[in-house]
């Protein structure tokens, strides 16, 4: 299966009053080919800025090192015109809060067409033909008419849609969904779970689930990648890591992930508050919240390393075995 | 829509006619008469009282005042030029004023929309802090204190331009005047339009829309514009009361015979007449400028308008 994209040593800054904030440390993964990646963290954990940052969207005060490769092309050494080139083709963003993500004044036809109007140089009336093609295929009834409704006359559900299939007018070899069903029933959650896998497989578009709910990625992902204060701490095929875990974050998520069938006890919770990112701190991020940490944790962050084929951890520690 | 409409312009004529009614009755309640501004022997004065029918009752006076304006369009004469109806004092005035006013608004708007717009792109850039810096200064500094600057600039020192009169509206007598005008309603445009600017260039559909590749000029044209110039339209509605109101000062200052200054020789005179058509003139003006706005509101966002 070929690989469609590989970042290497992404690191995202921002400059604040305190210092700089490094919201991104390091990160390392590849995209293949109609292959769903599982993203998942908490809150703040550099999630969205990490892909932020490849998209070229990243507020005013922040920095992105590294590389972002798509095919051989560097997105973070592109130029504004030649990004502009790629971005909304090659590689499409799916946004969370869809009531804020579609422009108010414009008729969602308009913004759908828009895009590829823009890149494969077609009139716009013939584009949005295609528009209605894809409100179609994302499952929305009576597709030409609501091509000519504004955003607000639309539920979330249509509008989360109607982005999706925004996102998937032009085909892009990479699609990313930040919390893309976060704002959905679950019924409607399935249906576009669903939709994505289907459009993974039909053609052949890499995916990037981002989310905080870690059931719901196990459902679609192939791979998860669990992120902790801006680092890659587990990357691993979605089978191993929920049956193996082995990073203490990991196995912390999990354990505090409440199940259907338990009704009695109390929910764990990951003791600590979250970390903070400041520049030039020492040592695993996780350290202050670990229950395995030991005195070298304090002082040497550790690197992602294989632990077994296609499982990759960020600790010290070989903590196998079941899960707890 | 209609019936909305409807509404509308029922809600103006009660303004309007409240209006008129107000200022009919407030300017009769103010000390003195236009008779007595001119200082006749007594019999003279009895005679052009009783010539202008201001001695009968107020409530006779407004019935027929309300009568004449409503059916006859006729809005009396002017007690304070002789021999000249209210309608010919106003027609030499009006153009002048509607002159000034509509270019200066179209200034301020223009301007303050242009400078709001940059100044939110070079957020916190030497180009925002100077638009700030400068709409804070307009702000403060009062217009009997431009206009004279203005006029030892560009009059007395570079000799560039007139520094007062109408001249037939000449273009280079209108400058000042405008400029002055307009310089009272920069400072409110540029504050709104940078407000708004900035809310939407930070908005998350501007991020899906960069996200897109789109290139600027579809971004800022495409999708920015609109959603941006909505507070200002907003701001246009009250616009002429402000601009009827700055007038004034900047028509009694250029010396330019507009509506301005015949408000306040007509005010000091007890020129009902004249007193109680402006004040009219000036509620229809922006009573329809306020319906206008709504209008374009409606045709400029899209939740606004037809399903109320």
């Amino acid at each position: 299966m070929p690989r469609i994209m590989s970042v290497e040593n992404l690191s995202v800054r921002f400059a604040s009053r305190s210092g700089q904030i490094e919201v991104v440390k390091d990160l390392n993964f590849d995209l293949w080919t109609g292959q769903v990646l599982g993203l998942v963290g908490e809150s703040g954990s550099g999630k969205t800025q990490a892909f932020l940052a490849i998209m070229g969207l990243l507020a005013r005060n922040g920095r992105a090192e590294g590389r972002a490769l798509l095919g051989d092309v560097d997105l973070l050494q592109l130029k504004p015109r030649a990004l502009n080139r790629m971005r909304g083709r090659e590689i499409a963003m799916v946004f969370q809060d869809t009531a804020a993500a579609l422009n108010p004044t414009l008729r969602i036809g308009i913004q759908m067409a828009e895009v590829l109007a823009l890149h494969h140089a077609v009139p716009l009336p013939q584009a949005e033909l295609a528009a209605i093609d894809m409100l179609d295929m994302v499952g929305i009834s009576d597709p030409e008419r609501r091509a000519r409704c504004y955003p607000h006359e639309l539920s979330g559900g249509m509008r989360q849609r109607v982005l999706i299939g925004m996102a998937l007018m032009c085909r892009p070899k990479v699609l990313i969904a930040d919390e893309a069903t976060a704002s959905l029933d679950a019924t409607v959650q399935a249906q576009i779970l669903t939709l994505f896998k289907t459009v993974c497989d039909r053609l052949g578009t890499a995916l990037v689930l981002i989310t905080h709910d870690l059931s719901l990625a196990a459902s679609i992902a192939d791979r998860m990648m669990v992120m902790y204060a801006g680092q890659a701490v587990e990357i691993a095929t979605t089978d191993a890591l929920f049956h193996d875990p082995r990073h203490p974050y990991t196995r912390g998520l999990l354990a505090s992930t409440p199940a259907a069938t338990v009704t009695r006890g109390k929910l764990y919770t990951i003791p600590g508050p979250p970390p903070r990112l400041l520049e030039g701190e020492r040592g695993c991020r996780f350290n202050p919240r670990c229950p395995h940490r030991a005195a070298h944790c304090v002082e040497l962050a550790p690197i992602l390393r294989p632990v077994a084929l296609d499982h990759q951890v960020a600790c010290h520690f070989d903590i196998g075995g079941a899960s707890q | 829509m209609f019936t909305r409409v409807l509404k509308r312009i029922a809600i103006a004529l009660v303004t309007i006619l409240v209006t008129g009614t107000l200022a009919f009755i407030l300017v009769r309640v103010a000390p003195g008469s236009p008779i007595a501004a001119k200082q006749l022997p007594s019999q003279a004065a009895l005679n052009l009282t009783a010539y202008y029918g201001l001695d009968q009752p107020l409530w006779v006076q407004y019935l027929d005042y309300l009568r004449r304006v409503f059916v006859d369009f006729d809005f009396g004469p002017s007690f304070q030029y002789h021999g000249r109806s209210v309608r010919d004092v106003l027609a030499t005035a009006l153009p002048v004023t509607l002159t000034i006013g509509l270019w200066a608004a179209l200034v301020a708007t223009v301007c303050g929309a242009a400078i709001g717009t940059a100044a939110a792109i070079w957020r916190g850039q030497w180009i925002d802090h100077l638009a700030v810096g400068l709409t804070i200064l307009m702000q403060m500094v009062p217009t009997f204190v431009v206009a004279p600057v203005l006029v030892l600039v560009f009059t007395l020192t570079l000799r560039w331009l007139p520094g007062g009169g109408w001249n037939a509206g000449d273009p280079a007598h209108v400058i000042l005047p405008v400029f002055t005008l307009a310089l009272t309603q920069l400072p409110n445009v540029t504050r709104i339009v940078r407000a708004s600017a900035i809310e939407v260039l930070g908005s998350n559909y501007m991020l899906v829309a960069r996200g897109k590749g789109l290139p600027w000029p579809l971004l800022y044209f495409r999708h920015a514009l609109r959603p941006t110039l909505l507070p200002l339209v907003s701001y246009l509605g009250p616009m002429p009361l402000s601009l009827v109101a700055g007038m004034t000062l900047t028509d009694l200052f250029f010396s330019t015979g507009g509506v301005g200054t015949v408000f306040v020789s007509a005010a000091l005179a007890r020129d009902y007449a004249v007193v109680v058509t402006i004040t009219l003139a000036s509620a229809v003006l922006i009573t329809l400028s306020n319906c206008l706005i709504d209008l374009l509101y409606a045709a400029l966002d899209p939740r606004i308008g037809v399903e109320r």
